[in-house]
């Protein structure tokens, strides 16, 4: 007897969800009309922290590589706007380009580092990170560890350029989880699943393997500028030491494990998480640092799976298809899967 | 008396059940000869008894003492030893050193580096070279020699043969006499029917997990063992049907 | 120009001690101890406390604080070596990394931000010199740091060589399934590899301790030290990793001379070379030479 069958990439409730996404970013398009400043800049460090998240989450959740030096692009996507904007290019232009820039950065960077396995790439990044942050200080313009700001921004109206930056991080936000979405459901994302479940087995994917990995080492450096621009956009100001600093890293590694590492929804629900925590605890110091690196012993040694890694198993909920599901329609009870 | 007792045994690979409901008894200073086809069951047999496979159900008494979730390294202490298939020498570590460190469980008895080395005289030249450029003969004649000089009281061979040439397989097997003058308990897994015969005193043949033969070695016919392996019925041998 | 030189190789000594645990348990236990850096850090501390409290020399309180150390490793080991190395490489590089975290932030919790030197504990020794004429002093201390980076790898290479503990350490880094199968007990030579690697990083603490003052937050750049040099050093004997110390303490002296940032920069573009030709070489990886696995030999 062979078992009928159907494969899915769509459910009820992912269609439910996608539409209940656009909802939320339009709702979210009409925040800067409020008017409210704490409420904009918030939400641009929230994005930030999605972004953040959700690239890392692409390295390691679904590439299989785990670096602790996600800080060079965030540092480099700030230092960037800033040497855009000094080169004359209107300031909201040098934001985005520099994650450009970045990102073609990164594409030789990643010919070294992906030669590096594990522990050795994630050192070796962070190793990376530290190179960029003595090279970048060695510009005149940056003024060392003494750093500078994005002058050209203070042109603008404080008021109209909240509004704007805020529209901003929410469209870059969504643009780079589209583009994730999308490439995690290309044959890219296919050979990573790959990867992920057997890195072995997928070597005799070769080339199409080391093509994914690498494509998503540059769109994750891409996404972490995206995100050191508009940390740079709502600071103004540019200490190196704070941009290329290794608790950005930690941060990463921090939404990631608790949201649930390697499942799409669970790294924004992981920047969710963080915002919260942070917006609560960060008083604390010390102590929420403490926390922090707690919270990543714990979760990796016991509950790898994230928060919503339970969920899933909990309800077999998957809101965003990234795999496709195989339904036994002969057996109803018995539905699988494949993700 | 028996040397070792197995009862109701059943390990499973996953879902599938590789070894089911295996009542076995070895007896002291007997060797003793498990056959059969490819996926059978017998080196995972083997691999439970030795103790790097856990059995989901049954249990398994060596000299008196019921082994259970005991690991394997305790195993080898009370004088139980596998040589696994494959070999699995430690390729950066010399002939001289694979053999050290399978000594190093410090059981004392008839079998030492030195006697290993005057027993498999080939591998004396090879004795500082590292495992991983030895021929396939000499690296199987370590891999014996690393488990008897932890002196076991029972040996368990699993595929010594595979891949050797018939030449080096004789030689390979001239341990067995000493291992019988030493009373040493021998359970091997070989695939050549021949050399099983001449060399064991009971044979078993497993199928899909089953023992499904039984018997002295003098006892048993090369047909009867042959029907066994495959699974065929006395009567259905030359049938059309099954 | 002789005596930067020797400087440069004698600073490499020094890098050789720290870098000699990590890329130990690298190679025997394929873990990557993101806290590694932060532990020397914490060896330095204990040595300070130790010294502030009874007066005693820091040499002396080694004798003490590397048992504790031995302690710690085993601890780490089944805390958190173990159980994440059950899970994949992966989950430990998190695990250590939240380890590092929380280890700097209890450090600055108990000591603060001020930073912190033992060479006020071991009399001249932090500037007593030979002097060898024509201008070329060397630090005792310097050079006392370099023999013991001997002298630890030395043991190192010895004990893996020689001892029967040691030969116990590569099989079941080999093999471990095998090695059980042949008597040895897998955790229990896990815990004690952890505890050679911690003792080693004890040691590296107090060099650090000694030649230099340090803070809570010092353990970062340790670590990017000491796995520059191991990486360096690229090859999978013992050795290698004081060559790989004496390349990075060479290439940080000379960078130095050529601008401040020089001496951090040096090092990093020595790294990336040594990646570089790696990389030209093909996937040369000294952990699989060291200690590769095979399933079946045929």
């Amino acid at each position: 007897m062979t078992p009928t069958y159907r494969i899915d990439r769509w459910t009820t409730s992912s269609r439910i969800s996608v539409w209940a996404c656009a909802l939320i970013l339009l709702a979210l398009c009409l925040v800067p009309l409020s008017g409210d400043d704490n409420l904009m800049s918030r939400g641009v460090v929230l994005f930030v922290y999605i972004l953040l998240a959700a690239t890392w989450n692409a390295l390691a959740g679904f590439a299989g590589l785990m670096s602790v030096g996600q800080q060079a692009f965030f540092g480099l996507g700030a230092y960037f706007a800033i040497r855009l904007s000094d080169g004359g290019i209107p300031v909201f232009v040098a934001l985005g380009l520099s994650s450009v820039v970045v990102a073609a950065l990164s594409w030789p960077m990643s010919f070294v580092m992906l030669r590096l396995k594990d522990g050795e790439f994630a050192i070796g990044m962070w190793v990376l990170a530290s190179t960029c942050h003595l090279l970048v200080n060695l510009d005149p313009l940056i003024q060392g560890e003494t750093g500078t700001s994005l002058i050209a921004f203070n042109s603008y109206d404080p008021e109209l350029r909240r509004q704007i930056l805020f529209l901003f991080a929410l469209g870059s936000a969504a643009v780079v989880l589209g583009l994730l979405f999308w490439l995690l459901r290309s044959r890219y994302g296919a050979a990573l699943q790959a990867i992920r479940d057997d890195d072995e087995a997928a070597g005799s994917l070769g080339v199409e393997v080391l093509k994914s990995k690498r494509l998503i080492f540059v769109f994750s450096a891409f996404g972490a500028a995206i995100a050191g621009a508009l940390w740079l956009g709502a600071n103004i100001s540019f200490q190196p030491k704070s941009y290329f600093g290794v608790q950005w890293t930690a941060y990463m590694i921090f939404m990631v494990l608790v949201g649930g590492i390697g499942t799409f929804e669970g790294a924004v629900l992981g920047a969710i998480i963080f915002f919260v925590i942070e917006t609560f605890f960060a008083a604390f110091g010390v102590w929420y640092l403490i926390g922090l690196g707690g919270a990543a012993i714990v979760f990796s040694l016991g509950f790898p799976q994230g928060v919503w890694g339970a969920v899933v198993q909990k309800w077999d909920l998957h809101l965003l298809p990234i795999g496709r599901r195989l339904t036994l329609t002969r057996e109803p009870n018995s539905t699988q899967t494949d993700d | 008396m028996n040397k070792l007792e197995i009862r109701d045994l059943e390990v499973c690979h996953g879902l599938l059940k590789a070894v089911r409901g295996i009542n076995l008894n070895v007896q002291a200073g007997e060797v003793l000869a498990i056959v059969g086809a490819n996926g059978a069951g017998k080196s995972t047999l083997m691999r439970a008894i030795a103790g790097s496979h856990r059995a989901s159900q049954g249990s398994i008494t060596f000299m008196g003492q019921t082994l259970g979730d005991l690991p394997a390294h305790k195993r080898v202490g009370l004088g139980l030893c596998l040589v696994p298939e494959g070999r699995r020498l430690f390729p950066k570590l010399t002939v001289q050193e694979n053999l050290t460190v399978g000594a190093q469980i410090g059981r004392i008895g008839y079998w030492t580096v030195e006697k290993i080395f005057e027993v498999f005289d080939n591998l004396v030249k090879r004795r500082h070279a590292n495992a991983d450029t030895l021929s396939g003969g000499e690296q199987q004649a370590t891999a014996i020699g690393r488990a008897l000089v932890a002196n076991p009281e029972l040996v368990l061979l699993d595929e010594v043969s595979l891949g050797l040439s018939p030449a080096i397989v004789d030689r390979v097997y001239s341990i067995l006499p000493q291992l019988r003058e030493t009373e040493t308990t021998v359970v091997l897994v070989e695939q050549d029917l021949g050399r099983v015969m001449k060399v064991s005193d009971r044979i078993i043949c497993m199928l899909e997990g089953r023992i499904v033969l039984e018997g002295a070695t003098k006892d048993l016919t090369r047909d009867q063992i042959i029907e066994a392996y495959f699974g065929l019925k006395p009567n259905a041998v030359e049938g059309a049907e099954t | 120009m002789m005596g930067l030189l020797l400087q440069g190789v004698l600073l490499g000594g020094y890098y050789a001690i720290l870098a000699a645990g990590l890329a130990f348990l690298y190679s025997v236990m394929g873990i990557i101890n993101l806290a590694h850096g932060a532990f020397a850090v914490v060896a330095a501390y204990m040595l300070l406390v130790l010294s502030n409290l009874t007066g005693i020399s820091p040499f002396l309180g080694l004798a003490l604080i590397l048992p504790i150390m031995a302690i710690i490793g085993v601890i780490v080991e089944r805390t958190v070596f173990e159980p994440s190395n059950r899970g994949g490489p992966l989950l430990a590089v998190l695990a250590t990394f939240g380890l590092s975290v929380v280890i700097d932030n209890l450090l600055f919790q108990q000591f603060g931000a001020n930073t912190k030197t033992l060479a006020n504990h071991i009399g001249d020794l932090s500037w007593a010199s030979w002097d060898f004429g024509g201008g070329l002093y060397v630090g005792k201390l310097s050079v006392y740091t370099f023999f013991a980076a001997v002298i630890v790898l030395g043991g190192l290479q010895l004990l893996l060589t020689y001892a029967p503990v040691g030969r116990a350490i590569r099989a079941t880094a080999q093999d471990s399934d095998t090695a059980g199968l042949i008597g040895l007990d897998a955790r229990r030579i896990r815990m004690i590899s952890a505890a050679i690697a911690f003792v080693t990083i004890g040691i590296a603490g107090a060099a650090l301790g000694m030649r230099a003052s340090f803070t809570p937050y010092a353990g970062g750049a340790l670590l990017l030290f000491a796995f520059q040099a191991t990486i360096i050093g690229g090859t999978h004997r013992v050795w290698g990793t004081l060559i790989g110390g004496v390349i990075l303490g060479l290439a940080q002296t000379l960078g130095a001379q050529i601008a401040p940032q020089g001496f951090l920069i040096g090092g990093n573009l020595v790294f990336f070379a040594a990646l570089f030709i790696r990389l030209m070489r093909g996937n040369l990886n000294w952990r699989k030479l060291i200690s590769y696995k095979q399933r079946a030999m045929s």
